[in-house]
């Protein structure tokens, strides 16, 4: 259709590109290139808008916790499982994120994927320890604090989920090759994610347990 | 979000794809696919209580979950974004026809197209809706509708399908993603599969909250009051469902076009060179950005409260407790809706003009400053629940809030002021947009003053107030846009006398019905009933004329719009002579909208002189 402009402007270079009819090829495999120093502000500046806005939900369940339980926190909520247990397991999956990230800006893939590895079974780890309190539990769903506790436990899952499948997703990454020393931004925003999601949860442990 | 940056030219990594069937049939099956697995787990599998149904409203949350994820896979998210994230090569070849509209593409222009479609779809069906209410109201009894709750489930879905897919989507996700990356000399958006992804949510969406009755009745309307919502039938199940679906559409496209905006831009396009509409879109996207999450885990919430159920915001916490929740975001969603158009004022006038726009810095400004009070409002949709002492704050506020609105004003009067203004429809549409927020920001003025709102508060006032603010600013700024961009979008142009027509078909119809829902409210005319009574029947059967003829108008636009893009007389490259980039390449979807990047020399709302505004820099090298 673009044949049909008449054109009035006497941009040499805009005339050629309406009639040469170029097509955008749409898909590319960017993660074996390297990315400019403006790409990686770029990505990072993605993950930021990530982080920022899913920080969102969980100051609102914080408040929440507030307007509708206070500070109450029945005896019988343990405190291990759906509380310390995944906070423990994902504050170990920080460390090996991070040393994987360290690890292949070293130019040793190998150690990325064990690190890697190790974090997506920290995920699990954490899903199970999560989720089993929600399935079997002496508290109240219906209490104050159980009807908060349930939802924090359902939106720590849901996100810890998330970040354990992506954390995975560089481990099948770097196994097709696609991660080397300069292409490090995958694992680099893995983990981020997995950084924040460990925070995160820590922050929401803190106002239902402890505070 | 890793690996997904926008470099279109490689070809070389590009593989041809196996044979697929076509992506939308395909996700429709995997569609039926997910829900059939998802919900037959929790409805038979997991949760099994002896008597219930196949489908439970908490089956059926988690089937249209795996619904929704079949629907994204299938149309293209399994090629394009998970396989390569798993390390496999890209196959997903987009042909460059008709075809592409029907799939997941990364070409911004064609996500713009689909969103505008999808968006515009919306509209209609919400629209629809509309008229089917001013039916039931031409008379004080019931008669259009079978129950009280029925008309209710109409007015909610009317209400939730323009906000969530039109009011809120049109102007960021349509006009934003095809115009914003060649406003500022782009060839692409920044994170192209987020808007690809955040496309095929919105039909989503949208056909799930048209479809809510299936469940259920619901008596909410579009802000979903909790614990309301937990008295009614199942219906408000897919009105948390659906919503979630289009602000996380938003969300994701709130998130691609801010990165465009910072870190795309052409070589010489300073910060203080951003367009307009590129400042309007970025106030919108921040507040998107803070205020849909805020939304959305409030309704996880109360879904979770429904479902479980839970006491939420009634045994526990209570009702005061969703409605500050609520509004929190709903007072910024105004803005959301709002601060594009007046961006799209800026960026038409001076054009229409051919005069420099006034007071630029001011127009900026006032976009920021609206976004940034735009949270401190809140509470004046609570009067009627607050102690006075508690008012005062928020009714300051909100008055306030009407002088960096009035900035928007004064940059576009100052603009058209002695200039050889040519009124074509664009113009026109732009002017009878100033004029209906004249009137919708005035009765805002009015009701913020908690004696007058104590007053108004649930009348057909009110329901008049935001339909000026919404349908007057928004839609006729909308429409504005589409008449000036259609050359741009379509290389054709429209027929100018029935583009007059048209604009002022719907400005009569418009204020002819909206102006009469203000003088109902003050008579007494509740919202939210369907029976009122009877010595309101005369004006309301009147009002529902006008809004017949309005619904018409509207069609009627359309059909224009839609036989002009096809058939219309072939455009100038650049019809308005204006300087901002879009119009400086003719690039159509699928093409590259700049072979060369394009250097910026100046401005683009100078035309007090004629130098260029940009020059091409040598092509890149593609390696
Ligand atoms: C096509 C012309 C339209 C007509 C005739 C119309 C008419 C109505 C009517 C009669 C109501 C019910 C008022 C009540 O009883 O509370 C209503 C509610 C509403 N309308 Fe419209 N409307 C139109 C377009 C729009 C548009 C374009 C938008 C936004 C983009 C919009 C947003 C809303 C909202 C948010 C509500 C409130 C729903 C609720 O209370 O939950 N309307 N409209
Ligand atoms: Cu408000």
């Amino acid at each position: 259709m673009a044949d049909e402009f008449a054109i009035v402007e006497d941009h040499e270079i805009q005339s050629a590109t309406s009639r040469t009819h170029k097509p955008l090829v749409e898909t590319h495999h960017r993660a074996v290139l390297e990315l400019s120093n403006r790409e990686w502000r770029l990505g990072n500046f993605g993950n930021a808008l990530y982080v920022i806005s899913q920080a969102i939900p969980y100051f609102v369940l914080m408040n929440v916790r507030w307007m509708m339980a206070g500070s109450y926190v029945p005896a019988d909520v343990s405190r291990w499982l759906g509380g310390l247990w995944p906070t423990i397991f994902l504050a170990l999956g920080i460390l090996f994120t991070w040393i994987g990230v360290g690890a292949i800006r070293a130019g040793k893939p190998g150690t990325l994927q064990w690190t890697f590895l190790v974090s997506a079974l920290l995920g699990v780890a954490a899903i199970v320890t999560l989720f089993v309190p929600l399935r079997i539990h002496s508290w109240d769903v219906m209490s104050h604090f159980g009807s908060i506790y349930v939802v924090c436990l359902g939106v720590a899952i849901f996100y810890t989920t998330l970040t354990t499948i992506v954390v995975l997703g560089v481990v099948f990454r770097t196994a097709a090759g696609l991660i080397g020393p300069k292409t490090t931004f995958g694992p680099h925003s893995a983990a981020i994610m997995w950084t924040f999601n460990a925070i995160a949860w820590f922050a929401l442990y803190v106002t239902l347990d402890l505070v | 979000m890793s690996s997904t940056f926008a470099q279109p030219s490689d070809a070389q990594f590009l593989r041809r794809g196996r044979r697929i069937m076509p992506p939308v049939v395909r996700g429709l099956l995997w569609a039926a696919i997910g829900f059939f697995i998802l919900n037959t787990l929790v409805s038979e599998v997991l949760d099994r209580t002896p008597f219930a149904p196949y489908v439970t409203k908490l089956s059926v949350t988690f089937g249209w979950a795996g619904a929704t994820c079949g629907w994204l896979l299938g149309v293209g998210a399994w090629e394009l974004v998970v396989k390569p994230y798993f390390g496999y090569p890209v196959e997903w070849e987009v042909p460059n026809d008709w075809r592409r509209y029907f799939m997941m593409s990364l070409d911004h222009k064609v996500i713009g197209m689909q969103y505008m479609v999808s968006s515009v779809s919306g509209f209609f069906i919400a629209g629809f809706a509309a008229m089917w209410m001013r039916l039931e109201l031409m008379n004080a009894g019931l008669w259009a509708f079978p129950t009280p709750n029925a008309y209710l489930s109409t007015v909610g879905i009317h209400g939730t399908i323009m906000m969530f897919s039109f009011g809120t989507v049109m102007l960021v996700g349509g006009f934003g993603n095809f115009l914003i990356p060649l406003m500022i000399g782009s060839n692409s958006s920044a994170f192209p599969r987020v808007s690809a992804i955040s496309q095929w949510l919105l039909p989503v969406g949208i056909i799930t909250v048209a479809l809510s009755p299936m469940l259920g009745t619901w008596t909410t309307g579009w802000r979903g009051y909790a614990p309301l919502a937990q008295q009614d039938p199942n219906g408000i199940v897919f009105y948390y469902l659906g919503v979630f679906a289009m602000t996380t559409s938003s969300l994701l496209v709130s998130i691609n076009l801010t990165a465009t905006i910072l870190f795309q831009r052409a070589k010489g396009l300073t910060w203080n060179r951003i367009p307009m509409y590129a400042w309007g879109i970025l106030a919108a996207s921040l507040l998107n950005i803070i205020w849909l999450p805020e939304i959305q885990m409030t309704f996880v919430l109360a879904l979770v409260s429904n479902i479980v159920p839970l006491p939420m915001f009634a045994q526990i916490g209570t009702p005061l407790t969703y409605m500050e929740v609520f509004w929190l975001f709903g007072h910024p969603e105004v803005y959301i809706v709002v601060v594009p158009a007046f961006a799209l004022w800026q960026e038409i006038l001076p054009v229409m003009g051919q005069k420099t726009l006034f007071a630029r810095a001011w127009g900026i400004l006032g976009l920021v400053f609206v976004m940034m009070f735009s949270g401190l409002v809140w509470a004046h949709h609570m009067f009627t629940n607050m102690r006075n002492d508690q008012m005062l704050p928020f009714s300051f506020f909100t008055e306030m809030i009407s002088i960096p609105t009035g900035f928007a004003f004064l940059v576009s009067l100052g603009t058209v002021w002695k200039s050889k203004l040519r009124l074509t429809t664009p113009t026109l549409l732009v002017f009878m947009s100033m004029f209906n927020f004249l009137i919708g920001g005035v009765t805002g003025v009015m009701l913020a003053d908690p004696v007058i709102n104590l007053q108004t508060h649930d009348t057909f006032f009110v329901v008049g107030h935001f339909h000026y603010t919404i349908i007057g600013a928004m839609v006729f700024s909308f429409m504005a846009a589409g008449y000036y961009w259609l050359p741009r979008f379509s290389g054709r142009m429209y027929n100018e006398a029935l583009g007059r027509l048209g604009a002022i078909w719907v400005f009569v119809a418009f204020n002819g019905a909206f102006g009469q829902f203000l003088l109902l409210g003050l008579r007494g005319m509740n919202r939210w009933v369907p029976v009122y009574p009877k010595y309101l029947q005369g004006m309301n059967f009147e009002v529902s004329l006008f809004a017949f003829l309005l619904g018409l108008g509207f069609l009627f636009n359309l059909i224009h719009i839609v036989w002009m893009w096809r058939r219309g007389k072939p455009a100038d490259a650049n019809p308005w002579h204006s300087k901002t980039l879009e119009w400086q390449s003719t690039s159509m979807p699928g093409e590259t909208n700049f072979v060369s990047p394009p250097k910026v020399l100046t401005g683009f709302y100078d035309y007090s002189d004629d130098s260029p505004v940009w020059k091409a820099t040598p092509p890149k090298e593609v390696s």
